[in-house]
């Protein structure tokens, strides 16, 4: 029998229909993560229309999309390895020490993982919460099905969180760097950087596989594709295999990972107060993440007599390379003729090893 | 397992794990820099250096 949409819609999809007219209008109007907010804003509309089944079992488009492709993990690690194609470690491997920079800022995963616990979630719940912290969108994704597929409105409620505030890495970590630094701190410039050669850009990403393979397995993976997408790039030899990742095999990923979020953004699983709670243990995460890698910061910096800006530890959390460049700005503020950009990347690209290894550990632990 | 076993066990392998990610780049980097740096690396140096000063404009 033919019905009407406009006659069974709810409350609760008229609502969603807004968010997803927000998520489209701050994508297109603010470029919020454009790419990945119109995708997911379009599929919210898709998926809060009454009576078309797009959502429905077993054949509905979203639900399809959402349960070979999202919820088996298969796309975020599809984006892990453009992501690798498209990241350059030559920072960290000219300054390797930076990389536990990466590993402090890692500190807000866990933190927000016991405040999630005080607050009432379970622990694999509070775990895939506390990955928003690690800064990374394909991390969280991936961890939080893996620690909670079963639960699908953790999952939408952490994957918009950890995108949202990826975009406002500008507007989250500078008070927070602020705090933890001096003036004289934020003025220190930093040395030239030593060269890395080809041999050394070829072997890291076989050496990181193997090592993280061998001590956390369940982080093999996100690090795996991560690197596998990064050989890639640094062979010289395999440009069209560089080039399909980080653009055409990204760009399928990306919209099918909009298209699944959105199946998990319907009303009934998105307006909850639990939603509300994981925005705000996001924020929570994001910024102790940020003091993490600061005040680690200021540990080098008192190691090195005052070589080192603090500030580049706040690189530490992913969000590559947004946050190297809130480091950049910051730095230029308070003196025009500081370039502390590559320096920050050496931390930034250790916090993707570091938040996909913290993942790895919470997933092996409680998946 | 204890939230507090898994926050401690999180914390502790992610430093146990970068840390010797940190130690194996410091190692690889300093052999291939002392054994492997090749030779045409070099000589793309010094193209690179004696094209800076050829094309610079006078004081």
């Amino acid at each position: 029998m033919f019905e009407v949409g406009l006659f069974a819609i709810s409350w609760q999809e008229v609502a969603m229909l807004a968010i997803g007219l927000l998520l489209i209008y701050l994508g297109i109007a603010k470029k919020m993560e454009p790419l990945l907010l119109g995708p997911i804003g379009f599929a919210v509309i898709l998926a809060n229309l009454p009576l078309t089944g797009i959502t429905e079992a077993p054949s509905g488009l979203l639900y399809v999309v959402y349960e070979e492709l999202i919820g088996t993990g298969i796309i975020p690690l599809i984006i892990f390895l453009g992501i690798g194609t498209m990241t350059d470690f030559s920072p960290l491997l000219a300054n390797p020490k930076t990389f536990l920079l990466g590993a402090a800022a890692q500190l807000g995963i866990f933190l927000a993982l016991g405040l999630a616990i005080i607050v009432g979630f379970e622990l694999s719940e509070a775990a895939s919460i506390g990955i928003i912290g690690g800064a990374d969108g394909p991390t969280a994704i991936y961890a939080a099905t893996q620690l909670v597929g079963e639960r699908p409105e953790i999952i939408a409620a952490v994957t918009v969180s950890a995108y949202s505030y990826m975009a406002l890495v500008p507007i989250i970590q500078p008070p927070i760097i602020k705090a933890l630094t001096t003036k004289e701190q934020r003025q220190i410039r930093m040395g030239k950087m030593r060269q890395v050669s080809q041999l050394e850009k070829i072997i890291f990403p076989i050496g990181v596989t193997i090592i993280v393979g061998l001590i956390v397995p369940s982080a093999l993976p996100l690090v795996g594709m991560l690197m596998i997408g990064n050989l890639f790039q640094t062979s010289g030899v395999m440009d069209r295999l560089s080039d399909t990742g980080g653009n055409a095999l990204m760009d399928i990923a990306t919209i099918m990972l909009g298209l699944g979020v959105g199946f998990l953004m319907t009303g009934n699983t998105f307006l909850r107060i639990e939603t509300v709670k994981i925005l705000l243990l996001g924020v929570f995460a994001f910024a102790t993440a940020t003091a993490g890698g600061t005040l680690f910061g200021q540990i080098y910096y008192k190691l090195s007599n005052g070589k080192i800006n603090p500030m580049i530890g706040a690189a530490g959390v992913s969000a590559v390379p947004m946050a190297s460049r809130v480091v950049q700005k910051m730095g230029q503020e308070e003196d025009a003729g500081s370039h502390l950009l590559m320096h920050a990347m050496g931390p930034n690209v250790a916090g993707v090893i570091g938040s996909a290894t913290a993942a790895g550990i919470l997933i092996g632990l409680l998946g | 397992m204890s939230p507090l076993e898994v926050i401690v066990i999180g914390i502790g392998v992610v430093f146990v794990t970068l840390t010797i990610l940190t130690l194996s780049t410091y190692l690889f980097g300093k052999i291939i820099d002392e054994f492997f740096v090749e030779e045409e690396d070099e000589k793309e140096k010094i193209a690179a250096i004696v094209a800076a000063i050829q094309t610079r404009g006078g004081q």
